[in-house]
């Protein structure tokens, strides 16, 4: 009677211990830096044709302009970030993963495209484990 | 009859060790949880850098062929008279553990220990071109590659 008592205490201890290491929980989110950036405009763009207002009418004002010597770049981009988190007791892992969307577009000083590069990444990003 | 009943006693003092055991582990894990804490972090920014490719040739290359190659550049820097097209990713390892025993309330003071340490490694390509689109440089360095424990020490 003794002896069955110690197992289930020790069953019980066991249970315990697992239970409260294992308390804790698993998150998993997504963020997304978005701005509506249509792949399929990017047909309407000819180099040496297609202008600086051209291409802001068709993608809106860029996210970034760099000035060049020779011109300016504008830069367009949005990103899509996946995380992955898990909490126990006193550990924490968490894994992060950021991809983008990019287009550039080199305006000359003409106000001219002269070349330009996409980029279309953001759906690549994903869940991974954090270990 | 002394060694017979050490015999049937001996079975009898392992549980009744564990069970002490698996209470002290179970308190400390109770009472430490507050207190102790421990933080990994991954976190990737990016996708893939390739290395360049060999028919990408200095004087010869333009920068159609490169952004063909490999679309949009993550940075893109002027260099007066040149300028070049960074493609970058970015790969941070880090970790914290901490110690806290908070006693504000009791002595106005509080212990607390905490060590950090973290590392970014990048792919890291970058062309320079003239300022007519021809390639004149490039060069590519595979920082993801290196050892996490050795560089973080190094």
């Amino acid at each position: 009677m003794g002896g069955k008592n110690m197992k289930l205490l020790l069953s019980m201890m066991t249970l315990l211990l697992i239970l409260s290491i294992a308390a804790g929980c698993a998150v998993i989110g997504r963020g997304k830096d978005f701005r509506p950036i249509e792949e399929n405009r990017l047909s309407q763009v000819t180099p040496g044709k297609t202008t600086a207002s051209d291409v802001v009418s068709l993608f809106g004002p860029p996210t970034q302009i760099v000035k060049l010597s020779n011109g300016n770049a504008y830069i367009y981009d949005r990103s899509q970030s996946k995380a992955t988190g898990f909490w126990f007791v006193i550990v924490t892992l968490a894994n992060y993963d950021t991809q983008y969307d990019r287009i550039v577009f080199f305006i000359n000083n003409n106000n001219l495209v002269t070349h330009y590069g996409s980029s279309f990444k953001s759906d690549a990003a994903a869940y991974g484990m954090p270990f | 009859m002394e060694a017979a009943s050490n015999q049937t006693r001996q079975p009898t003092a392992c549980p009744s060790n564990l069970g002490r055991l698996l209470i002290i582990l179970l308190l400390m894990t109770l009472f430490s949880s507050g207190c102790v804490s421990f933080r990994v972090d991954r976190i990737n920014d990016g996708a893939e850098v390739p290395p360049p490719a060999p028919e990408l040739i200095s004087g010869k290359t333009t920068l159609t062929d490169v952004l063909a190659r490999y679309g949009a550049p993550t940075h893109i820097v002027d260099m007066q008279e040149a300028f070049a097209l960074v493609y970058e990713k970015s790969f941070y390892r880090g970790g914290q553990i901490s110690i806290g025993i908070p006693l504000s309330d009791i002595i106005k003071t509080s212990f607390n220990l905490e060590a950090a340490g973290n590392l970014t490694r990048r792919d890291r390509l970058t062309f320079i071109f003239a300022n007519d689109g021809v390639l004149r440089e490039k060069s590519f360095e595979k920082g993801t590659s290196q050892p996490l424990w050795n560089s973080f020490w190094k």
